[in-house]
């Protein structure tokens, strides 16, 4: 029995809220639900790390040689990933005084640690002799704080679009079929996003059974989860326990959009958004900060490559797609020396390098042939 | 001839310009982006007979052509990378004079209406008179800033202050970091090896083979391998390997030293890895059976999983009561409908009522014995062979003297970034004009980057002014 990975999954739901918060401070221009939400966030965070330094401790306990930082496979750097996009944001919060870009921001923290908890594999596994380096360690915590960054520009991204007024020029009809699409969205992330609270409450009864209440949740629940689960097996979706989470965070953020798409460029929902120029700026700083973090990661896991094998490129999928981030990132900061190339288009490149990000985490395995993370090369 | 001149000049600019251009850099950079995409499609440097059963021969012939399989060392990929460096090199050059400027300038001009004009201005007003007005804040400025100067400007003074004009130079920092780091490279690539080189326990080699190719490779020296060990972890996941290598020159020692996986031998120049191990009867198992062996018995109904040790031809009381076992045979090379499944035992499952079942338990496969469906899973977990197996450790080998200069880069590469995003060449004016009694105060300023954090720096420095002003005063 393990409590960190009880604690972590607690600490999803508590993202998950904060997320809502956020919103719905935001779309019912309420100030008290953004203050609790900050309170939140940081109660998140806190939890946050009290399980990874938790799951530290656990480690050593188990004896056997298994103790290790908690940074070796997916479900580690997942909540490592989760905690440096709280802190992050709260970091953003106080210095630019807005909390809209929370919105954005949150529910990848909260998407993130779900399928942290549910998607991969929670136990604590020994290192095989290739992980056991201090560079590493250093890897992986510049990478994902990197990430980190690269996330939250990318919401920033988002919010300068959304704040441009250009963006807005569609006609009455564009508009309508907007709306009709966002509401088709928005039942289907409903859908999704109420399969996943399901799922989390399910894996914390196994997790921890005989929790008082619990249970009762669960059957309150089960009839709405499979009516999901119904509706996507008959349209033919895959259903894997991974899947519900990648589709929700796609179709929240599109809900969002199009949702948003729909208001007036000069609704007052608007309004709260930062100046385009300080968006601007911010999202030039949140990348520049993410792709210094981006270079010491690839550097060190370079240098960890030297140490291990005797090379320190070699060509591998990862390292290529991470290169291929970091270019992309690279020709993002020389966009901006060009005229005419400030605001929309970087705002539209943050969001391409952040895809890019995700396929370099994620997507890497898909490619024929390869080795899932840290495997052993060579 | 004049004419003439002046076109090749203008040809020769246009060139330049051209090598010079941003536009040029993010087309390059982009074009890296896209083409890297191909080599992590198409698994690189396979053999020649896969790419063709995969591809056809037709596109085999178009893509070997186009050095496809070998993408990140084709001729298009590393004239890509050579344009970037002489986009690098003419447009460090072409701007490093500017800089040079700005950097060296003894008297750098404050154009004062623009940092009248600028909106960050901070303003404040003080009794204090404009003569000591102008030391103090004079002293301060000049603690703080490493260029500072006093100007009489209409009655009153303009104090004009500047630091971190340096920081403009780790751009150039980066942009050289990347040269460094290719130069690196290249010397790695021209000079150095990579190869690996199995070495069965106890024995010693100076050949090893040649990464790519597979040629063979002498060394300077011999590598003997005197003991290889692994130890696992509860899982069977590998903890730690460990060979006791040796040296040999000339048939004389010179080095003894452990290699385990990421504390390699570092020995004139060459480095030795330890990379992979295998045993040397290889799947060539053993014929004779194991003399011992664990099993482990999952009951079906409870989920409890129990582990016993037996050997051949003994009876096992399955537990919770699923009635006896036996194992009574051995397969070196077992088929289980018409596919390998390499060594196993067989043995007799005899429920307490129904019919005994034979059962096949793969020594490589613990979960095989899941498929059978049973009120129990049988699955072996150890089994003793008779001979202690000898292994082979596998080393690689490499020789990069370009490492240094690499490391190098990557470290001018970190340095430069960080001076370059985080700091920056800030500019600052303070204007004290007599304002009845006392003074009033202008504060205004800038920076080559990071604006939001210039205007903080700014209103600090405004903060701190006119408190002195008003200290000073009483
Ligand atoms: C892989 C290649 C390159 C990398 C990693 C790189 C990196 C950088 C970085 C990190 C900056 C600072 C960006 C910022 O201030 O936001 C920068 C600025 C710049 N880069 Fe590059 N660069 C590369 C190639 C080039 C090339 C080929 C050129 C040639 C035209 C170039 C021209 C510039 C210029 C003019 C600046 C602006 C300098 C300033 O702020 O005064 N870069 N580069």
């Amino acid at each position: 029995m393990h409590y960190n990975t009880l604690i972590l999954s607690v600490v999803t739901f508590i993202y998950g809220l904060a997320a809502v918060l956020y919103l719905f401070s935001w779309v019912f221009h309420k100030e008290a639900p953004g203050k609790l939400a900050t309170w939140v966030t940081l109660l998140a965070c806190i939890g946050n790390a009290a399980g990874i330094a938790l799951r530290w401790y656990e480690s050593y306990q188990l004896g056997g040689g298994y103790g290790h930082a908690p940074l070796s496979n997916i479900y580690e750097s997942l909540t490592f990933f989760s905690l440096t996009i709280g802190v992050l944001y709260l970091g953003i919060e106080r210095r630019y005084g807005n909390r809209v870009i929370g919105v954005f921001a949150l529910p990848l923290a909260f998407f993130a640690l779900a399928y942290a908890s549910f998607g991969t594999n929670d136990q604590i596994q020994p290192l095989i002799p290739a992980l056991k380096s201090n560079w590493l360690i250093a890897h992986v915590i510049s990478c994902f704080i990197g990430y980190a960054a690269f996330a939250v520009g990318s919401g920033a991204g988002l919010l300068y679009l959304l704040k441009d007024k250009g963006t807005f020029n569609i006609s009455t009809l564009g508009r309508r079929l907007l709306w009709v699409l966002s509401i088709l969205i928005w039942v289907l992330a409903a859908g999704a996003l109420l399969f996943i609270v399901y799922a989390l409450f399910f894996h914390f009864q196994t997790k921890m059974s005989g929790l008082p209440g619990l249970s009762m949740v669960l059957a309150g629940l089960k009839p709405l989860a499979g009516l999901y689960i119904k509706i996507y097996r008959w349209v033919g979706l895959p259903l894997g326990a991974a899947f519900p989470n990648v589709f929700a965070t796609f179709l929240v953020v599109c809900g969002v959009i199009c949702a948003l798409f729909y208001l007036d460029a000069d609704s007052a929902v608007f309004k709260l958004l930062p100046e385009l120029n300080i968006v601007d700026e911010l999202t030039h700083q949140l990348i520049m900060f993410g792709f210094l973090l981006l270079t010491v990661g690839i550097i060190t896991g370079s240098v960890w490559a030297n140490s291990a094998w005797g090379r320190y490129w070699g060509w591998d999928p990862k390292e290529t797609w991470s290169f291929i981030t970091w270019l992309i990132y690279a020709a993002l900061l020389h966009f901006r020396m060009m005229r005419g190339w400030r605001g929309k288009r970087i705002a539209v490149l943050s969001i391409v390098g952040f895809a890019a990000v995700l396929f370099t985490y994620f997507g890497v395995n898909l490619l024929p042939g390869l080795h899932s993370y840290g495997a052993m090369k060579g | 001839m004049n004419k003439n001149q002046q076109i090749t000049g203008n040809y020769l600019a246009s060139l330049w310009s051209f090598f010079a251009s941003i536009r040029l850099t993010v087309v390059v950079l982009l074009s890296l982006a896209a083409l890297s995409i191909i080599g992590t499609l198409i698994p690189q440097n396979e053999s020649p007979a896969q790419y063709f059963n995969a591809f056809g021969p037709f596109l085999y012939r178009v893509m070997e052509i186009l050095d496809i399989f070998d993408m990140y060392r084709s001729w298009w990929f590393q004239s890509l990378i050579i344009l970037l460096v002489v986009n690098i090199l003419v447009c460090s050059i072409d701007r490093l004079q500017t800089t040079g400027k700005i950097i060296f300038d003894r008297n750098p001009k404050f154009n004062l209406d623009n940092y009248r004009r600028r909106k960050s201005r901070q303003d404040f007003r003080s009794r204090m008179d404009p003569e000591t007005c102008k030391t103090t804040f004079h002293q301060r400025l000049s603690r703080q800033f490493g260029y500072c100067r006093v100007e009489s400007v209409r009655q009153g003074y303009a104090i004009t202050a500047e630091k971190g004009r340096w920081t403009r130079l780790g751009v150039y920092g980066v942009h050289f970091s990347i040269v460094v780091l290719l130069i690196g490279a290249l010397v790695g690539s021209m000079t150095g090896f990579e190869g690996y080189v199995n070495i069965p326990e106890g024995e010693a080699t100076d050949t090893i083979h040649l990464r790519f190719s597979g040629l063979p490779f002498k060394l300077p020296f011999a590598i003997r391998c005197e003991d290889f060990d692994v130890q696992f972890y509860k899982t069977g996941a590998p903890r730690e390997f460990r060979s006791k290598l040796v040296l040999l020159e000339g048939g004389q020692p010179v080095l003894n030293k452990d290699v385990i996986v990421n504390d390699p031998i570092r020995y004139k120049g060459i480095n030795i890895f330890q990379s992979s191990y295998g045993k040397l009867d290889g799947d060539n198992p053993a014929a004779a059976p194991p003399k011992e062996f664990e099993l482990t018995f999952k009951s079906a109904a409870s989920g409890m999983i129990y582990s016993i040790k037996a050997g051949l031809n003994q009876t096992i009381e399955v537990p919770e009561g699923l009635g006896t076992f036996v194992v009574d045979g051995f397969k070196p090379a077992a088929q289980f409908q018409g596919m390998a499944i390499g060594p196993a035992l067989t043995g007799t499952l005899t429920p307490p009522q129904g019919k005994p079942q034979s059962v096949v338990l793969p020594l490589k496969f613990p979960k095989f014995d899941a498929m059978r469906r049973g009120t129990v899973i049988i699955a072996v977990v150890h089994a003793e062979n008779p001979q202690h197996s000898r292994y082979y450790t596998g080393l690689q080998v490499t020789r990069d003297p370009g490492v240094g200069l690499v490391y190098f880069g990557f470290v001018l590469m970190i340095l430069g970034c960080m001076v370059t995003f985080f700091m920056a060449h800030q500019q600052v004016v303070v204007e004290i004009q007599p304002h009845g009694k006392g003074v009033s105060v202008m504060v205004s300023g800038r920076a080559n980057r990071n604006k939001v954090g210039m205007q903080n720096d700014l209103e600090r420095l405004a903060h701190k002014l006119a408190e002195m002003a008003r200290e000073g005063k009483e």
